[in-house]
């Protein structure tokens, strides 16, 4: 718009808006440069709030899910090795039943053998009884108790097992019913210490398969802690790498370029010294000055 | 012609000079007076004499003192402050607002909210856990606090923009019956300086009282100003009609017009400052009662989910928040004392049996996070829109400010151009009837000399 006429007042006028324009701009510049944000406040980014704070939630979740299945392998690694372990006792209870079913073996030879079966009994007892920071493996929900009061099985933990979040809706079991794994491993022993004890090659021989039951069914909750190591493995992999994506999109709405707002700081001020110089050399000039 | 005529032509002039160097001077003094339109010396010659059939001239006359005016630019000035103060109101009130409303920094409802599910979460891993439980509990007390902070905050400042309102009334009532004295007194000033600056306090009022709630004014032949608001006359003649404040029968604040008939309700014609204060207090009043519908959800939700679970002892889970329904709930959300006191009493076993591990009702608590539990959202969802309205209303109200104020700035420096004071043209002004002073006074010098001569002959 073109004005003719230029007052005392509309000079003045002019100065104000135009530094107050330009203070604001330097103020939204330094809070950028100071904060390294370019979202301040919710009008900063007016209309996309919800994506933000969606992006924001589901990055927080991510670090919960990490933490949550970190923790759970804790357990779960704990579990692995102990039923190996556990397999190598009914692996050397089987080696034993078999050398023992030869028919080469007298009564004393076996009722030795017995008691080194009676020596797999307590290891397996006490790998069932498997206890990492005070909290028991085989015991289902109930991991605060013991799960096996003795050598043929007897279970006292509970049948419902604990799960942990590791995704949303995807929960890991982090401990097993020790009845379930170790149930018929005891039982299968305890037939081999009868048959040995007895000096009866043919219980000998019977006792294998039920060895093998035992055997059996550590080795499937063994495939199973395995695969969910692997979950909790791939949930933290999952997390780490949809924590880096999300952080890298917030990024894009939230943080300022340090060097665009400086260099805009720089300008604007630049602007607001000139402007002001301007205006104050235009009330300096007047006519009043030169009569 | 004799002398004597001529003595009375150099009279007139030095008092038109004197005159003009009087304006000018006015025009210079008040040259940063806000409001003030310049004025110029408007003369003519004065009736010639007819003497020994000739027409002899007698000097100059004083027609007016005229003030500048455009008086289309000051009907649109007076909308458009209006409309640039509602905007500016509007703006600086819901920037209040929005600061409760600060979720960048971590801290805000919506953040709060969703660490109660991923302190839940966590407690999955094990959840006998007393510290997990304690900080899954904690996290329930930092939301309900951050909630009634929130809320306690924004009703705050909704409150006091209802008494900004109030108060601003009060003002308004005075410029209303200072229009209306002025009315009267300039019917009764003529011309003159003296009318010229009572217009200026005229349309100084106009546009104050534009700024505070938006009128309308027509101007008439006489120089009387009739201000509207809405359709309703407000100030006519000598008459004010006075505003006072009330109540709806929601509780919200009303603008009340006397009139005849009684009272008239002009809150939704009320523009200006107390239209963006009214407008303002509306958005905050939404985003309170948002704010209960959340509240009220989240307690709804993890309070019937809890009470289906089993806490360590066994027994059945109580609740987790207290909330006091209706408008206001936001304000009373708190967490159950006793379960602050024993985090025994969470309940996030599925069994009655209670066994350490037992965390099937957090699996059902955590599923909350992903149910439509307000109005198609989850309870999430929910707590962002709400950030968003406020962004998108600040940020909306920026934009309009902006506008506005630029076109009210624009306008502003039409009216300086037309009606403002240059002080170069002032300057020259002065010159012009310094030097016109001077020369009267030689003329009337010659004048008198050349009767002393006469008068030396007698």
């Amino acid at each position: 718009m073109a004005i003719i006429r230029t007052t005392y007042s509309s000079l003045f006028d002019m100065m104000t808006r135009q530094g107050s324009r330009l203070k604001s701009e330097i103020r939204k510049w330094e809070e950028q440069s100071m904060t390294g944000l370019k979202v301040n406040r919710p009008s900063d980014a007016a209309g996309k709030m919800s994506q933000i704070n969606r992006l924001r939630e589901t990055a927080n979740d991510q670090q919960i899910y990490e933490d949550n299945a970190v923790y759970s392998q804790t357990w779960l690694g704990s579990m692995d090795q102990v039923l190996k372990e556990s397999e190598d006792v009914m692996v050397r209870a089987r080696e034993i039943a078999i050398q023992m079913s030869s028919g080469t073996y007298n009564a004393t030879d076996m009722a030795a053998a017995a008691v080194e079966v009676q020596g797999l009994q307590e290891e397996l007892l006490q790998h069932a009884n498997a206890n990492v920071g005070g909290r028991y493996l085989f015991s289902g929900m109930a991991y605060d108790t013991e799960p096996f009061t003795d050598i043929l099985g007897t279970y006292a933990g509970s049948v419902a097992l604990p799960s942990t979040e590791i995704g949303d809706g995807l929960f890991v079991d982090t401990a097993l019913v020790g009845s379930g794994t170790f149930g018929d491993a005891f039982t299968g022993l305890d037939d081999l210490v009868t048959a040995l004890t007895a000096g009866s090659t043919a219980l000998v021989q019977t006792s294998i398969t039920s060895l093998d039951v035992g055997r059996d069914a550590i080795v499937r909750d063994w495939e199973t802690t395995g695969f969910s190591y692997k979950q909790a493995d791939d949930a933290i992999t999952a997390a780490q790498g949809m924590a880096g994506f999300l952080t890298e999109s917030m990024n894009g709405f939230l943080s300022a370029n340090p060097e665009e707002a400086y260099t805009r700081l720089l300008e604007t001020r630049t602007a607001y010294e000139a402007a002001l110089q301007v205006a104050s050399s235009g009330f300096d000039v007047n006519l009043f000055k030169y009569i | 012609m004799s002398l004597l005529n001529t003595l009375d032509i150099g009279r007139s002039a030095l008092s038109s000079a004197g005159t003009g160097i009087a304006t000018t001077a006015h025009n210079v003094a008040n040259a940063s007076t806000e409001g003030y339109s310049r004025r110029t010396m408007e003369s003519s010659a004065a009736d010639p004499i007819l003497q020994g059939g000739l027409l002899l001239g007698a000097g100059v006359r004083i027609d007016a003192i005229v003030r500048a005016t455009d008086a289309l630019l000051g009907v649109r000035l007076v909308k458009h402050t209006g409309d640039a103060s509602h905007a500016t109101a509007l703006f600086e009130s819901l920037s209040v607002v929005e600061s409760y409303f600060d979720e960048t920094a971590a801290s805000g409802f919506s953040e709060t909210l969703e660490e109660i599910f991923n302190s839940f979460s966590a407690l999955t891993t094990d959840p006998s856990d007393r510290s997990l439980r304690s900080s899954a509990i904690e996290s329930a007390r930092v939301f309900a606090s951050t909630v009634v902070n929130t809320y306690d905050g924004v009703k705050a400042v909704a409150d006091g923009l209802a008494l900004d309102v109030t108060s601003s009334l009060a003002e308004i009532n005075v410029k209303f019956q200072e229009l209306a004295d002025l009315n009267v007194a300039l019917v009764n000033a003529g011309s003159g300086l003296e009318a010229g600056d009572l217009a200026d306090r005229r349309d100084q009022i106009l546009q104050e009282l534009a700024e505070s709630i938006g009128v309308t004014a027509s101007i008439g032949a006489d120089g009387q100003a009739t201000v509207f608001l809405g359709g309703h006359a407000a100030v006519s003649g000598n008459q004010a009609r006075q505003l006072s404040s009330g109540v709806d029968a929601s509780g919200n604040p009303i603008v009340l017009l006397s009139s005849d008939k009684g009272f008239v309700d002009v809150t939704q014609e009320s523009g200006g400052r107390v239209g963006g204060l009214l407008e303002a207090r509306n958005d905050a009043m939404g985003y309170l009662s948002q704010l209960d519908t959340l509240a009220e959800a989240v307690a709804a939700a993890f309070n019937t989910q809890h009470n289906a679970g089993f806490d360590a002892n066994g027994n059945p889970g109580g609740d987790i928040f207290t909330i006091t329904a209706g408008a206001g709930s936001a304000a009373t959300l708190g967490v159950v004392q006793a379960l602050l006191d024993d985090s025994d009493l969470l309940a996030p076993a599925g069994a009655a049996a209670a066994q350490v591990g037992d965390g099937d009702n957090l699996a059902l608590m955590l599923d909350l996070e992903n149910q439509l539990l307000v109005g198609g959202q989850t309870v999430q969802e929910f707590a962002s829109s709400i950030i968003n309205d406020v962004g998108t209303d600040v940020a909306s109200a920026d934009a309009m400010m902006t506008q506005s104020s630029a076109v009210l700035a624009d306008l502003t420096e039409v009216r300086e151009a037309i009606v403002g004071v240059n002080l170069d043209e002032e300057a020259t002004k002065l010159i012009e009837f310094q030097a016109a002073f001077e020369a009267a006074s030689k003329v009337i010098r010659a004048a008198d000399d050349m009767l002393r001569v006469v008068m030396d002959l007698v």
